[in-house]
């Protein structure tokens, strides 16, 4: 059974349609990669996984379990409980800013009660050590580079066990020598109980570390596939322009 | 004569020290109301919440002094704010308290706004509800944000606190007034001046400690 399915997902903003009918579908242990330019809805869609934006139509199932359906109303509560399905890592980072590196993980699971505090301060100091960030658990985010906080971040969305971890260009603001350092991080996390969907521009990562790659161009799903199918023999025209343009730059 | 004008003086500083501090247990929370107020998505509230904020810092505090004190008297024909001192007292607390509020409330506005979207969305991906990502993640910046423009509003009330002579609180500058009448001495407003001066001064330094405080993030 599919870990995650998505079906004839629509999002407008005002009267542009960004999304026009998405459908996705990923494994437990997939990793899947989103690429497309710029505009084409990638982040918008992973903001709808996430609850950040409402679809207007469309469906998400989790292992089976319908959390959301376009059609019908959904409460604040409701939403608080479906999106600990997910994590996300945002491309800002977004760590809070007065808060330790230790604290930024332990925050929400220690308010949500998730478990006893002593338990969620070990597994914190679990999950800093395996971002590589064991010396500076009680640095403030200020202190740490670009890489460092992004790598943070990945801890801090781990922290709540979600079931499928979302990464929205988890790259993209960082200067270029501090990408590897999170991408390996992301790597490593590559596990047949780690789901992940990564909206990235980094196609060799991508085409590395991901099971399934999916090209998102004007709001609908223009090609999916291996990476394999998708990088080797792109058959859409609209992938194979994309990535022409990517080569190039 | 020197001891008694000490006396008059810290009898006068006692009442505008109350003042002070009654104003700001009252207005720091009822600004904040007055803020969510004002970023209300419906729009009714959000429109009276800006008329109130509008007309209170749009007429002066020494009028709307006057009539929070004697509006209700005259209008429903019952003062409202109970005899003597006491009653007057209540009254300046109350104006002092609104207007100050819708001030603070254009503050924390001002920093709540300026709390970068990704914060929010941050802790509700996390599952934190709206109220814990307001007092457990946005709070705590907006402070240290606000604290330059406070510390403003802060010495402006210090000095704000004469006007409650306007209904006849006995303040402090009341008192070192009395002595210009009574002995013709001039000394004694001199030493009001004093008294804000040193006042002010302690609050610039405890703000500026504040800040140092929170200097601990960026």
């Amino acid at each position: 059974m599919a870990i995650l399915e998505i079906k004839n997902l629509h999002k407008s903003f005002g009267k542009t349609e960004v999304l026009k009918g998405v459908d996705l579908s990923l494994e437990k242990g997939e990793v899947l990669a989103i690429i497309g330019s710029s505009g084409g809805g990638k982040t918008t869609l992973l903001r709808c996984i996430n609850y950040l934006e409402l679809a207007e139509e469309g469906t998400i199932e989790v292992k089976g379990e319908l959390i959301y359906d376009g059609e019908k109303s959904i409460t604040d509560e409701e939403i608080r409980k479906n999106r600990l399905h997910f994590g996300m890592v945002f491309q800002q980072f977004n760590l809070f800013p007065q808060y330790t590196v230790k604290e930024n993980i332990t925050l929400a699971p220690k308010l949500l009660k998730k478990y006893p505090d002593a338990e969620i301060d070990s597994t914190a100091d679990e999950l800093i050590a395996k971002v590589g960030l064991s010396d500076k658990a009680d640095n403030y985010p200020w202190q740490l580079s670009g890489g460092q906080q992004q790598r943070v971040a990945i801890a801090r969305a781990m922290a709540m066990e979600p079931d499928i971890l979302c990464f929205d260009e988890p790259t993209s603001a960082l200067d270029p020598e501090l990408t590897g350092e999170v991408l390996r991080v992301i790597k490593s996390l590559k596990s047949k109980d780690n789901t992940m969907v990564i909206v990235t521009h980094e196609m060799g990562f991508a085409k590395e570390v991901a099971d399934k790659i999916v090209f998102i161009d004007n709001g609908k799903v223009e090609a999916a596939g291996s990476p394999a199918e998708i990088f080797d023999n792109p058959k859409s025209e609209r992938l194979k322009s994309f990535l022409a343009a990517m080569l190039k730059a | 004569m020197f001891q008694q004008v000490m006396m008059e003086l810290t009898t006068g500083s006692v009442k505008t020290l109350e003042i002070f501090f009654l104003t700001l247990i009252g207005s720091l929370p009822l600004g904040l109301l007055i803020s969510f107020g004002t970023m209300s998505r419906f729009l009714p509230l959000k429109g009276l919440m800006k008329t109130i904020v509008w007309i209170v810092r749009g007429t002066p505090l020494m009028l709307q002094l006057i009539i929070i004190y004697y509006g209700p008297g005259l209008i429903l024909g019952a003062n409202i704010w109970g005899m003597g001192s006491e009653g007057r007292f209540i009254a300046v607390l109350v104006a002092f308290i609104i207007n100050y509020a819708c001030y603070f409330s254009e503050i924390y506005r001002g920093g709540i706004e300026s709390i970068p979207q990704g914060q929010y969305e941050a802790g509700e991906v996390l599952g934190l509800s709206k109220r814990q990502v307001f007092f457990k993640i946005v709070l705590l910046q907006v402070v240290k944000r606000i604290l330059p423009p406070m510390s403003n509003e802060f010495i402006n009330l210090v000095k704000d606190t004469s006007l409650a002579r306007i209904i006849a609180v006995y303040e402090l500058i009341w008192a070192g007034q009395v002595f210009i009448k009574s002995d013709g001495l001039i000394w004694p407003l001199f030493m009001t001046g004093a008294y804000y001066l040193i006042f002010s001064g302690l609050l610039t330094i405890a703000f500026a400690k504040l800040e140092k405080k929170l200097s601990y993030f960026k």
